[in-house]
């Protein structure tokens, strides 16, 4: 049989477009994502002005203004709260209740998780207790903290590491026990001890489970301290949105809840950079919570 | 044949699965069969008929219900780690890199990190994947990933390697040129084979002798003689004489189980 193929005439190689045409095509991508770039700006932008606009000349309409303050008197009592500097203690005091929970749930739910699923049936046991806790509303118990354990700082660092506990165990559990069954295997052919799988393959694929969950608790952590501080306590950020909304002061409320707001924007925006410099190849990982 | 000089027996086996809420089912009936040292043998059959369960069987995975299963001719008892183990997923560590996972088999077999590292890299040139030792799976190819995830199991030179549907999952272009690799590396040190797979060119191409399985329950229907020339072509093996009698031989083979599979579920 004879081939029946043709090569097409192409344009001689002095004309060839190609060099040009991906140029081209390399500037329209750029002006398109600078065009795209700055519509979300402006529509950022404009739609936070508008909320603002809106709470300081609008919503005394809707809602009695005495309870609602406005954003330049808010503005300005943040200014007078960071000027007199009782602020960066409220801040520090609710920070390291906040921390400290963290530390101590957080280890506290890596070294559960890991010791129960080193066992399946340890797993089963306790998992109908694990699910009662932690359908608990757990802020229902900050009282009884509080009764428990006083005015001091402790009831704040319990709630706090309680809140992370739960999600961090879960997802190191989780994480632990869907390791992918094939590459277990595989190791175990390669001559893998069980000592050998659980470090260089358990743990570190339930790594990015493991890091994204403790990333989100901090902003549970601070949860945690704020709203006990609320319930009773003598300094920190719940204890000052708490005081001033007994004393009607309006703007300090909203000035302590910016405020709260900044602080936990901030510790997620570290964690974050610390989760992508310590998983270079991972994507972050599914977080059940 | 004497006893001794078999690389792989496997002698009346069979293996009863229990599923949980379910009837027993026999994947494995009165199979047996024996591959020489530095044979490549392909099990071909209809999806579901027990050639995975074999391969797991040799690996120690998995143990029989009855018969005996043996390797140099001691039985197997627990994971043998004497063979080399090639799934169909790749089964890469996603969080090293192509050079940390072609190294683990040696690592977890406690070989020096110097050699490790001399020995990994000779393979990793061998199939053309140098410049990427330092590229994490999800950066490379299927082909690269599957290249990888052979020469890591290779490396360590086993006696046997089973291989499961290893190109199973590539586009056909790749899957040839893979199959020319396996050949080369094969013709290497030339370790006994067992290599599942559905594709009948495929097992004519790589093997010496193709068992064709009966499925539900697995059993051995026809041992066939693959006595086409080594070295072989992957690319022309439809060419060489006699390749289209085995192929047709094989598919009617097969056709008749798969309908029958068919039918019974």
């Amino acid at each position: 049989m004879t081939l029946l193929a043709t090569t097409p005439n192409g344009t001689p190689h002095g004309l060839d477009r190609g060099a040009e045409v991906l140029a081209e095509a390399g500037a329209a991508q750029r002006r398109r994502r600078r065009r795209e770039r700055t519509v979300r700006w402006a529509g950022t932008v404009g739609l936070g002005a508008a909320i603002l606009l809106f709470w300081q000349f609008g919503l005394e309409y809707l809602v009695n203004p005495r309870y609602v303050s406005d954003p330049l008197s808010v503005a300005g009592r943040m200014g007078e709260l960071a000027a007199d500097g009782a602020i960066l203690t409220h801040v520090g005091v609710t920070l390291g209740e906040a921390g400290l929970g963290f530390l101590i749930g957080a280890s506290a739910g890596l070294a559960s998780a890991f010791a129960l699923a080193q066992t399946r049936r340890g797993y089963e046991v306790f998992e109908p207790f694990l699910v009662g806790f932690y359908s608990i509303p757990k802020i229902a118990l900050a009282p009884l903290f509080i009764m428990w354990f006083g005015l001091g700082s402790t009831p704040k660092v319990i709630m706090a590491a309680l809140l992370v506990y739960f999600i961090v165990f879960v997802n190191t559990a989780t994480g632990i026990r869907e390791v992918n069954p094939g590459l277990l295997r595989v190791c175990r052919v390669f001559g893998a001890r069980r000592r050998d799988l659980v470090g260089k393959v358990v743990l570190p694929a339930a790594a990015p489970a493991v890091v994204a969950s403790i990333r989100i608790t901090f902003t549970r952590a601070i949860e945690g301290a704020v709203l006990s501080e609320f319930v009773a306590s003598t300094q920190g950020l719940g204890y000052l949105v708490a005081r001033a909304s007994r004393a009607f002061d309006i703007a300090t409320v909203f000035a302590g809840i910016v405020i709260i707001a900044v602080v936990v924007m901030a510790a997620n925006a570290v964690l974050r950079l610390a989760e992508t410099r310590l998983l270079p190849g991972h994507h972050g990982g599914r977080v059940h919570g | 044949m004497q006893q001794t000089t078999e690389s792989v027996r496997f002698d009346h086996v069979y293996k009863a699965f229990v599923a949980r809420g379910s009837e027993p089912v026999l994947a494995l009936r009165d199979v047996t069969f024996q591959a020489r040292p530095g044979e490549f043998v392909s099990l071909v059959g209809p999806s579901g008929c027990g050639k995975s369960t074999c391969l797991n069987l040799l690996a120690g995975l998995d143990s029989p219900s009855d018969g005996t299963v043996a390797h140099d001719g001691d039985p197997v008892h627990g994971v043998n780690t004497s063979v080399g183990y090639i799934t169909q997923e790749d089964n890469l560590l996603p969080w090293r890199s192509l050079r940390g996972n072609v190294e683990l088999s040696m690592e977890l077999r406690g070989v020096p990190r110097r050699e490790r590292r001399d020995r990994a890299q000779e393979f990793i040139e061998l199939v053309g994947l140098a410049g990427f030792e330092e590229h994490y799976p999800h950066q490379l190819s299927g082909g690269m990933r599957k290249r990888a995830g052979i020469i890591r199991t290779l490396v360590y030179d086993s006696g046997v390697v089973l291989m499961d549907e290893p190109f199973g999952p590539l586009d056909a272009q790749t899957r040839v040129i893979l199959q020319a690799e396996l050949l080369r590396l094969w013709e290497r040190s030339r370790p006994t084979v067992l290599f599942v797979t559905h594709d009948l060119v495929e097992a004519i191409a790589l093997s010496d002798r193709i068992l064709v399985f009966t499925g539900n329950p697995g059993t051995i229907k026809r041992d066939y003689r693959v006595d086409l020339p080594r070295p072989r072509d992957p690319f022309h093996i439809h060419e060489t004489p006699g390749f289209g009698e085995l192929h047709d031989a094989l598919w009617s083979d097969i056709r008749v189980e798969i309908e029958h599979a068919r039918g019974v579920s």
